[in-house]
């Protein structure tokens, strides 16, 4: 009997979880926060301690201690994603949660429940820098304004479309391309004519047919890959978050992509590609990223995709150039780029914040330029010269054995794994700061920018619940469906039909309707 | 009459104290956290706690039944937790029959000990191996293929082949593991019995029928019992990391789904919802195969 009732007992696993995490969470050593100048604020972040130093001992925070006069308890968490929502059973929280991520559901229900303070009335007076960017991008507010008007946390914001990864891009092999005489494509077209170059006449000189078109891990190519070709067909009018919510506009008119037209041209394209060879076989299964790169390194990779070059790693990535842009047939164009508010949960005050005007105080300072450059940059003279007029990290930074990246890491707290409440540096001050060469881009100009760039919605928790379910079954079947299309199995003249009745039986018509309210919605705040 | 219980009890205190230990972890860990269970029938929050979220009734199992995905997915697990049923309960079976047979004592160990090694690796190292074996580009076996002029086959992404992975890679790695406690029961059989039936001029195949197999039949019924008692529970860890897109349609199980929408959307009461009726669906199970076993044997779990 006692065995079976612990096969009950396995049903509650989940709660049992739950029960023993916040019963070990309530007896944490947590410091109420000595108020002996009332300036004493608790902040919970993500534990990054195994690549940089703790929070209380980085150089930035108590250099910014010092210059704030706010000291500042940190609390670090490890693998925070699992335990967020876990954290909020305390019944003391800190102050502030910073450069955690909460999805804008999990924003909108534990504001709605009284957890995060709305902040939207403060801002103007005690976060004058955000006000200010708030003022000249309307965009910026109205994707941080939730469906009942409040503001309950503040956002990572990057201007330049090319800095903090907000733009995907194709890599092409350029040595590849020197050898066989050819051109960088610049449309469709021209891309499937270099590809069948590119596994037909051996560019890499090894006498065997191992050249590869596309070739990534499997997985990835709905991800980056596929919204390239997306823009070339007119699916990016509404930039890279729109496509992830399954949304474009057509004619200023919000759809859905999926079941459009267009969408079946970029998998015909691709289905082109694919039974050409020149996407790699396993693009859907199979291959893990550390193979790739192994394989990336012996000069097989004709074509990849993603924000940055280094993922391929460093002895090849130099060979690739980047392209921002190919031009379908019927001239539709785009930069496949997220909006400038890239994550909407960098900071947020919680309700057990004695004094929420002195923590926006606290964090507005890295929305103006100053802050900016200090959360990037640091000081000049400890860690920053200015050479030729161009701020260059110092010789510890760029000379850090695993790189000036995770060198400048272990001083300044806004140059690494994740969203900041923070206002980002252009790419090419970035760049410089490496001692780096920038990468000029010359493939695109600010009209390749679409006009409207579409955050992911705010959701009301009906709307939530409703579109969550959708969503998670629509991308599931769209994903087999995109297998079956682009590898043969399914034929686009006798399938497509199916396909599209299938979305609306998974509920299409009633998620394009929600997203249109919410758009609505979203040109209103 | 309660007086002499009593006196009973006072003699034996120190054993029922011993007793009380697990009795007391158990109402602890087991017991205790089942109230938790609750959130499957509430809109749980963090914020208002277990107790004080809002009932909403069925409103999860609902919406898992009516999902898109409900029936596919129950198909999927079903199909995959059967044929393993079907393989796993036999095979193990006629591994220890093999092992007791036989004769050299030091191959035997050796040969039993080589066979639980599996058993050892990680979930993630044997999804490793499957794609190093059966991948298409430069798997062994696809190599192997074209070497003698087959046709290569995408057993990763092919939803035909998922089952057949699954469960083969399971018995690879948990069939020498699963001998154990056949193996234990054989060591009891009394040796005398054979040699009585060796003089009867019996064969080695009649002693395993008559002698071997009855023996063990009671360890057989119950581990079949509470095998079956798992019906709905397909391992999350390797089909998670065997899914791909084109394998979907079969490699979508119970575990995975309710991972994906879930867990990654932070539904709890949902997953709950969903572990409750798995659960059930396995408790059913096993009591029905218990009392089949009961009309049927004399052996059975109570």
């Amino acid at each position: 009997m006692k065995k079976l009732w612990k096969s009950l007992a396995l049903a509650t696993s989940a709660s049992a979880l739950l029960f023993s995490l916040s019963a070990c969470g309530s007896n944490g050593n947590k410091s109420s926060g000595d108020e002996k100048d009332g300036k004493s604020v608790t902040i919970l972040t993500e534990d990054h301690s195994d690549v940089r130093p703790k929070s209380k001992d980085l150089w930035m925070w108590k250099e910014y201690e010092k210059m704030s006069g706010v000291k500042v308890d940190w609390t670090e968490v490890k693998d925070f994603g699992e335990k967020k929502n876990l954290l909020l059973s305390k019944k003391e929280l800190p102050d502030a949660f910073y450069q955690t991520i909460w999805t804008n559901d999990e924003v909108v229900k534990y504001g709605t429940q009284g957890i995060f303070q709305p902040l939207e009335k403060l801002i103007p007076k005690y976060a004058p820098n955000l006000n200010k960017i708030m003022k000249k991008y309307p965009d910026v507010k109205k994707a941080m304004t939730t469906p009942d008007g409040h503001i309950y946390s503040l956002p990572y914001l990057s201007m330049d479309p090319m800095s903090g990864g907000r733009t995907f891009r194709l890599y092409i092999n350029q040595k590849w391309l020197d050898k066989l005489g050819l051109e960088v494509p610049k449309t469709t077209e021209e891309l499937k004519e270099v590809l069948t170059q590119f596994v037909t006449k051996d560019p890499n000189g090894n006498g065997k047919a191992d050249e590869q078109g596309w070739y990534m891990n499997s997985g990835e190519l709905p991800n980056s890959f596929e919204k390239i070709i997306d823009a070339a067909y007119g699916l990016d009018t509404a930039g890279r978050t729109a496509i992830d919510n399954m949304i474009y506009l057509d004619n200023d008119k919000l759809q859905l992509t999926v079941n459009s037209d267009k969408m079946k041209d970029v998998w015909k394209y691709e289905n082109d590609l694919y039974s050409n060879k020149l996407i790699f076989k396993q693009a859907f299964a199979g291959v893990d990223s550390d193979k790739w790169v192994a394989d990336a390194s012996k000069d097989v990779v004709g074509l990849w995709s993603w924000v940055s070059p280094e993922m391929i790693g460093e002895a090849v990535r130099d060979n690739y150039t980047p392209i921002n842009i190919i031009e379908g047939p019927n001239g539709d164009k785009g930069l496949v780029s997220q909006p400038p508010i890239m994550g909407t949960s960098a900071f947020m005050i919680t309700k057990d914040a004695k004094d929420p005007k002195e923590l926006l105080k606290w964090v507005d300072y890295f929305y103006s330029e100053e802050g900016s450059e200090f959360g990037f940059l640091g000081k000049e003279g400890v860690t920053y010269h200015v050479v030729d007029g161009k701020k260059v990290y110092v010789d510890k930074i760029l000379n850090y054995d695993k790189g000036a990246q995770l060198g400048s890491y272990q001083y300044m707290n806004n140059v690494y794994a994740g969203f900041f409440p923070y206002l980002e540096l252009p790419q090419k001050t970035k760049e410089e700061a490496w001692g780096e060469k920038p990468i000029e881009y010359t493939d695109f100009t600010d009209a390749d920018v679409p006009k409207q760039l579409l955050p992911d919605f705010m959701s009301t928790p009906e709307e939530s619940s409703e579109i969550s379910t959708i969503m998670t079954d629509m991308r599931n079947y769209v994903e087999q469906a995109r297998v079956k299309f682009v590898t043969g199995k399914w034929n686009f003249t006798t399938d497509w039909d199916n396909y599209v009745t299938q979305l609306n039986k998974i509920g299409a018509d009633r998620l394009l309707k929600i997203r249109r309210t919410q758009y609505a919605r979203y040109q209103k705040n | 009459m309660t007086k002499s219980r009593w006196k009973y009890f006072k003699q034996h205190k120190w054993l029922y104290l011993m007793l009380a230990v697990p009795i007391i972890f158990v109402l602890i860990w087991n017991y205790w956290p089942m109230y938790g269970v609750v959130i499957a029938f509430k809109d749980y929050s963090p914020a208002f706690g277990i107790l004080g979220s809002p009932w909403v009734g069925l409103k999860h199992f609902k919406r898992f039944f009516h999902s898109y995905f409900f029936g596919n997915v129950m198909i999927n697990t079903l199909r995959v937790s059967i044929y393993s049923l079907l393989v796993s309960i036999p095979l193990p079976i006629i591994l220890a029959l093999m092992f007791n047979e036989i004769r050299i004592k030091w191959f035997k160990s050796t040969a039993q000990t080589i066979s639980y090694i599996p058993n050892f690796i990680s979930v993630v190292v044997i999804v490793g191996m499957i794609n190093f074996f059966f991948g298409t580009q430069n798997g062994a076996i696809n190599t192997l293929l074209s070497a003698v002029g087959l046709k290569q086959i995408d057993f990763l992404g092919s939803p035909a082949w998922f089952p057949h992975l699954y469960v083969w890679s399971g018995i690879w790695q948990g069939v020498g593991w699963g001998t154990l406690i056949y193996t234990a029961a054989m060591s009891g059989i009394p040796q005398d019995q054979y040699e009585a039936a060796y003089l009867e001029g019996a064969t080695r195949l009649q002693c395993i029928k008559n002698i071997t197999i009855p023996a063990i039949m009671p360890t057989i019924v119950i581990s079949a019992i509470l095998a079956t008692g798992g019906i709905m529970a397909v391992g999350f860890d390797k089909t998670y990391l065997l899914q791909n897109a084109s394998n979907l349609s079969t490699s979508e199980v119970l575990s995975t789904y309710t991972y994906k929408v879930g867990i990654i959307n932070g539904e709890y009461s949902f997953s709950a919802a969903v572990g409750l009726f798995n659960n059930i669906i396995n408790f059913i199970m096993l009591f029905v195969v218990n009392k089949f076993a009961q009309k049927v044997g004399e052996t059975s779990l109570w």
